[in-house]
């Protein structure tokens, strides 16, 4: 289900003294089953621009189609295309709101409709989809920890069944347990259930361990819209708008410079190691 | 979606405008001598007066007029179903009937009610509206505390009810913000707020009040110890970094109003009351 931005414009606050334009001449494309990290610093446009993807802003200057779908189309049926593009939120405390962790989960799914035991159904799959387990679905939402909160937030979308899947800075807040159990939460989703990601983030080393594609959004526009590794190269760049390179590139940039011999752009752990250790041996060759 | 946009109440519009810089208390002292002279205007005389110097602020004031009116739009569905209340409600012994509907019969005693007092009500929001968008909630304050300094003596904590009053207008944006992406994370589930009957489209504001009030109360909590961690005492022994002084323009704004006071006070006493 693919997703395609045209010339998209968008400006908060139209026709007040207060007008801002957030968003300028963006063009993008996304494809099914691709894991995409956006990165930019705060303020920089990409909460609005996703927020373009499932119809909660509807462009009024520009294109968005999803699944061959025009979002601006009076016709098109909104809350179908809400159900095939989730969103989590950064604050999984906009969106809960039932009793019960399962009441929760189950308020997309009753939204489309469908049958009681469908809904169940789709409730425990979700649940067991995020980790959650069996006992917590009568817990009351508010006895949860942060993690849980996330997790039971990530999973009342997921029961609507979405083709992709926009997280907005979901592991903001969270100890690194906590982040780490979603991180793994989310890449199981992509690898099993080809789940369409999009990443919303400004922590690079999370979307360095997992985005195949990085899109960098600064002021409004999209600067760079590249392979994570190609992306990283740019570390200068990066920089320069404020953004910090994962720990380890930032690291294997340093024995770089300090005459090592070892390429750019690393991005984790295992292959800083595998290229250490490959440097290593040729300093040993030459000796 | 944006439900921002159109709230202008308790936001405040920078500018550099001959009443941007009056002094807040000059500005205050101002506004409640216009709502109350609004209160006696019963003629459309007096409000046409009224309407007059009130554009003649907001033109002075620089804000566009279009903001201004567009603040007004919420407002629409109250003042509509205030009017229709009035003609059909209000009734004097004497009065001619306009036309019947059902039981209700509307009269022109009540029709002119009814524009007397969403004329009122306009201008009240408008003038309450065109205040706090040329101060802000820093000099608000002030010049409040300030001008209830006096009731002091007679045990009335002032500094305490400036600061609430003061952060229940900060809370409208606050908490409008927080609807909004409220409104959102429920839509983003497809809940179609637009749909259904009465009674489902009630049942569809519980996903978005339970968030709202939940965090509103969270908001209140944390702010209450914002406030104490910088030991918050209350209004004794506070002082001021900067201490208000009025100018030569707060001099003729003065002026200004007593010769608006003055024939405004005219026009109420001379012209017979419409109602």
């Amino acid at each position: 289900m693919p997703i395609e931005v045209i010339n998209l414009n968008h400006s908060y606050k139209e026709g007040t003294p207060f007008k801002q334009q957030v968003l300028f001449d963006i063009n993008l494309s996304i494809d099914d089953g691709e894991f995409i990290g956006i990165i930019g610093p705060t303020r920089s446009g990409k909460t609005t621009l996703a927020q373009h993807f499932n119809a909660l802003h509807i462009p009024r200057r520009g294109k968005v189609i999803v699944d061959g779908l025009d979002t601006a189309d009076k016709q098109t049926d909104l809350v179908s295309i809400r159900h095939r593009v989730g969103y989590v939120f950064q604050n999984p405390d906009y969106q809960l709101f039932a009793p019960t962790v399962s009441e929760d989960i189950a308020f997309g799914p009753t939204n489309q409709n469908l049958p009681g035991n469908e809904i169940k159904e789709r409730v425990q799959e979700a649940m067991t989809q995020v980790g959650l387990d069996k006992t917590l679905s009568t817990r009351d939402i508010f006895a949860l920890s942060g993690g849980q909160k996330r997790r039971t937030a990530i999973a009342g979308v997921l029961a609507c069944r979405p083709k992709v899947l926009v997280l907005d800075d979901v592991t903001a807040g969270l100890d690194p347990r906590g982040r780490e159990e979603i991180m793994s939460v989310i890449h199981e989703l992509h690898r099993k259930q080809r789940i369409t990601i999009l990443f919303i983030s400004n922590s690079m080393d999370e979307v360095a361990s997992l985005a195949e594609r990085i899109i960098v959004v600064d002021r409004g526009k999209i600067i760079m819209d590249d392979a994570t590794r190609k992306v990283f190269a740019r570390f200068e760049e990066l920089r320069s708008i404020g953004l910090e390179l994962p720990e380890i590139t930032v690291l294997m940039d340093k024995l770089r410079s300090a005459g090592f011999d070892l390429p750019a752009g690393i991005l984790n752990v295992n292959e800083a190691l595998s290229s250490i250790i490959a440097a290593l041996r040729k300093m040993e060759v030459r000796k | 979606m944006e439900l921002t946009k159109n709230i202008t109440l308790g936001v405040y519009l920078p500018g550099q405008s001959s009443i941007h810089n009056l002094d807040p208390r000059t500005k205050i002292s101002a506004a409640t001598i216009l709502i109350v002279l609004l209160l006696f205007a019963r003629s459309y005389e007096a409000y046409g007066l009224i309407a007059l110097f009130t554009a003649a602020l907001i033109f002075c004031s620089g804000i566009p007029s279009g903001y201004v009116i567009r603040g007004l739009k919420p407002m629409l569905p109250v003042l509509v179903i205030m009017w229709v209340f009035q003609l059909f409600l209000y009734k004097t012994p004497d009065t001619a009937i306009l036309f019947e509907w059902w039981v209700f019969e509307a009269t022109e005693a009540g029709l002119h009610m009814g524009n007397l007092i969403t004329l009122r009500v306009l201008f009240l929001f408008t003038v309450t509206t065109l205040l706090t968008l040329t101060t802000s909630v820093v000099s608000l304050t002030d010049g409040l505390e300030s001008l209830l300094k006096p009731l002091k003596m007679i045990g009335l904590p002032s500094q305490e009810l400036v600061m609430t009053l003061v952060i229940a207008l900060r809370f409208v944006l606050i908490l409008a913000e927080e609807l909004e992406k409220i409104i959102k994370a429920q839509m983003a589930r497809g809940v179609a707020f637009d749909q259904g009957n009465f009674i489902q489209k009630t049942k569809k504001l519980f996903p978005v009040f339970l968030p709202l009030f939940i965090g509103a109360f969270k908001r209140a909590e944390e702010l209450i110890v914002a406030m104490e961690a910088r030991s918050y005492t209350g209004g004794k022994g506070r002082t001021k970094m900067k201490t208000l002084r009025m100018s030569s323009s707060d001099l003729s704004a003065a002026f200004v109003m007593l010769a608006y006071s003055g024939i405004l006070i005219y026009v109420i006493i001379s012209v017979e009351p419409i109602i």
